[in-house]
């Protein structure tokens, strides 16, 4: 599905947590593909519900989400679960990481579910399990020490690489961040952001990293405020 | 997706060790209590009736028949009356009886109860699946003072054939009032037989006799303690006093005896006992003590003979006792049963009774079943509360749960995973604690099983894990996946409601 253009396409939707309320109201938004998106937003914006609509978590009450060109409407619910294994990987703002799997395993989950990314992963490496520790070089946690560990024994900055490498794993189409570097500090937040910009380039997956940090929208390709995009005006919702 | 279930669910229980090992603890607490209950009623009852086969009534004095099945077969309390000799002679006299053991209890060994019986116990008395009782070592009882010990008694007490042993009057651990003059040796111990055999001590009912009838034994109640007056008095003063030491002996020798006599010999025997003792005494112990003041090593074999002569003479006097307590028996054909029951129970010179073992047995099964019922009830119980606990321990863990659900749903695992994660979790835990359960009756019944026969006389029957132990562990299992549907449900609504981000 890499060869549509349009990573997500998002068509006059709404989406409210009861019926009653709209929390979010987007008329028209585009990620290409391969494009690299800044989302800045405060808490209550929106921005996790969107996230939800694209990772076909949520489904709006109205308009279009589209994938790569797939509907996320027009799938089961298995389907939806079956289409965000294959193509979109995650990274939240904290507890990432499953604290009974090591943080090998944390990073090949995905490829437990979708055939898809763990084949895509064996294209790159021998087995899961290299690919999963070469991503992990690659964003520095090199050191055998870490990878062994115990994931409650990492730091918060090391928690967040690793679910960096897990939703780069298998080279996902997209990669969707919702406030992945809010834990960290200032220089680690734009060493992450560098980092995983260049694995997805490396990857060509198109990203979309949601923040309430302005100083980030720099290092991306284009930048986006919740608050133009959302004519719903809310705050009840944190995000 | 199977295995990946599976894995999740083992690491994640692995995780939690702490409160999985108390879930699964608490859950094999609960059903060992259960299992426990069951096996000890089944095995009781398999105890019990592999206790005594092949008898067709018992017959004792008239009273609840529980009562006489517990204390002539199980040795469990006391009688209230006894059966004259001459009733019991006319009973095991007649027609349509083959065999009769004579049963006489009361007395005790070291807490051990004493039996006294015939040779008719070893050949008739039947246990198990009509197993005969088996001598291990030695030879059975021939004379009055011999004593066969069952395979506990000797065990637990040391015993070989050889020893001898002093029997108190009454039952208990501590009896005050020893028969020290009466005492048996042992020749013969009998095979372990898992029943209350193996904790009786056997004598003849003649032996029994010997203990109990003061006015034969006045005689040799005086000369004991005058063997242990000489014991004492040999260690004092025999170095330096022989000669006073006699005219001593003398004296006390004779007060002691006119008084006994005065006292208990009014009746049958005093002409005969005085005679005899005045005559074997003096003799003696004028020529012992005379010529063998230091010879005290002679001196004590001497008493030990001069009492087998006295038992020689009272064994062939008292071969009947003047009553029993009860007695077993068989019959020729067992159509004969019923009418022979009847005969006892109306026998018009004594209020007996007679009871077939087996309805007796059925009668205690009945009176115990609703206390087995309650039991069993309470146990069922404690499994609910053990299997409630474990949904305590799963509600509580839901908000951790939550940011799992999360991980696994951004990871690409549908809703439907974590509700499948509790619900093996619960199972992999309500299994293990199961098992456990089983394990730990099994365990403790071979800890138990000597200890409660020894302790209660409780025979409990041997068995590997049966029907019983298989259902409830499947059960509890399949009520562990049970409940944690309530958690799982709870957990599945959360991930369709939360999403990616969970607010809690």
């Amino acid at each position: 599905m890499s060869d549509i253009d349009t990573a997500i396409r998002v068509r006059g939707v709404r989406f409210g947590y009861r019926p009653d309320s709209v929390v979010l109201d987007i008329a028209s938004f585009d990620v290409a593909a391969g494009e690299r998106v800044f989302l800045e937003g405060a808490s209550g914006s929106g921005k996790s519900t969107l996230l939800g609509l694209v990772g076909g978590i949520l489904l709006p009450s109205q308009g279009e989400v589209s994938v790569y060109g797939q509907a996320i409407a027009d799938l089961s619910g298995a389907g939806r679960d079956r289409f965000r294994a294959d193509h979109v990987g995650f990274v939240f703002q904290m507890f990432n990481l499953l604290p009974y799997l090591s943080v090998l395993d944390n990073v090949a989950l995905p490829c437990r579910f979708s055939a898809r990314r763990a084949a895509r992963a064996l294209e790159r490496s021998e087995s899961v399990g290299h690919e999963a520790r070469r991503l992990l070089g690659r964003l520095g946690l090199v050191d055998a020490e870490v990878v062994d560990r115990r994931v409650t024994e990492l730091s918060i900055g090391q928690q967040q690489r690793v679910a960096a490498a897990r939703a780069l794993i298998g080279a996902p189409a997209l990669v969707v961040a919702d406030e992945p570097t809010s834990a960290l500090d200032a220089g680690a937040r734009v060493r992450f952001v560098d980092l995983l910009s260049e694995e997805c380039a490396a990857a060509g997956s198109a990203v979309l990293f949601a923040s309430h940090d302005p100083a980030l929208a720099t290092r991306f390709d284009r930048s986006l405020s919740m608050a133009a995009l959302n004519a719903a005006a809310v705050v009840e919702r944190e995000g | 997706m199977r295995t990946v279930l599976l894995q999740l669910a083992a690491k994640s229980v692995l995780n939690r060790r702490l409160t999985a090992g108390l879930t699964v603890l608490s859950v094999a607490v609960s059903v060992a209590l259960l299992v426990g209950v069951d096996r000890i009623r089944t095995e009781a009852r398999a105890g019990f009736a592999n206790t005594i086969s092949g008898a067709d009534l018992i017959v004792g004095a008239r009273g609840g028949p529980l009562n006489l099945l517990l204390y002539s077969v199980f040795r469990i309390g006391d009688a209230t009356s006894g059966i004259s000799w001459e009733s019991y002679e006319d009973i095991a006299g007649r027609a349509e009886v083959a065999w009769t053991i004579p049963l006489s209890l009361g007395d005790s060994h070291r807490g051990y109860r004493v039996l006294g019986t015939t040779s008719a116990y070893f050949e008739h008395y039947r246990h198990g699946r009509e197993r005969r009782l088996e001598l291990a070592a030695g030879t059975g009882l021939a004379d009055v003072r011999d004593a066969v010990l069952g395979a506990d008694v000797a065990d637990s007490l040391g015993y070989a054939v050889g020893d001898s042993i002093v029997v108190s009057h009454g039952i208990g651990d501590i009896s005050f009032e020893h028969h020290d003059e009466m005492p048996f040796t042992v020749t013969g111990i009998l095979e372990p037989t898992g029943t209350p055999v193996d904790r009786t001590v056997h004598v003849t009912l003649a032996g029994i006799e010997a203990i109990h009838d003061d006015s034969a034994h006045a005689p040799d109640d005086g000369h004991d303690d005058h063997a242990e007056d000489h014991g004492d008095d040999h260690a004092d003063e025999h170095d330096g006093h022989a000669d006073e030491h006699d005219a001593d002996h003398a004296d006390d020798h004779e007060a002691d005896h006119e008084a006994d006599h005065a006292d208990d010999h009014e009746a049958d025997h005093a002409d005969d006992h005085d005679a005899d003792h005045a005559d074997d005494h003096d003799a003696d112990h004028a020529d012992e003590h005379a010529d063998h003041a230091d010879e005290h090593a002679d001196h004590a074999d001497e008493q030990a003979d001069h009492a087998d002569e006295h038992d020689a003479a009272h064994a062939a006097d008292h071969l009947e006792p003047d009553s029993i307590t009860a007695f077993i028996v068989g019959l020729e054909s067992r159509p004969l049963l019923l009418g022979l029951q009847r005969y006892v129970n109306e026998y018009a010179s004594e209020p007996l009774m007679a009871i077939i073992p087996g309805v007796a047995l059925q009668q205690l099964w009945e009176m115990l079943g609703v206390a087995e019922a309650a039991m069993l009830g309470i146990s069922v119980l404690v499994v609910v509360a053990g299997l409630i606990g474990m949904l305590t321990t799963f509600l509580t863990s839901l908000s951790e749960r939550r940011r799992e659900m999360a991980v696994l749903r951004a990871a690409g695992a549908g809703p439907g995973l974590v509700f499948a994660l509790l619900i093996v979790e619960a199972l992999l835990l309500a299994a293990a604690g199961s098992l456990a359960g089983v394990a730990i009756v099994h365990a403790a019944m071979v800890v138990a099983r000597p200890l409660l026969l020894a302790q209660f006389g409780l025979a409990l029957a041997g068995g590997a894990p049966g029907l019983f132990d298989l259902v409830v562990v499947a059960a509890v299992t399949i009520a562990g996946g049970a409940v944690a549907v309530i958690p799982a449900w709870r957990i599945y609504r959360y991930s369709l409601a939360d999403g990616l981000t969970v607010r809690v």
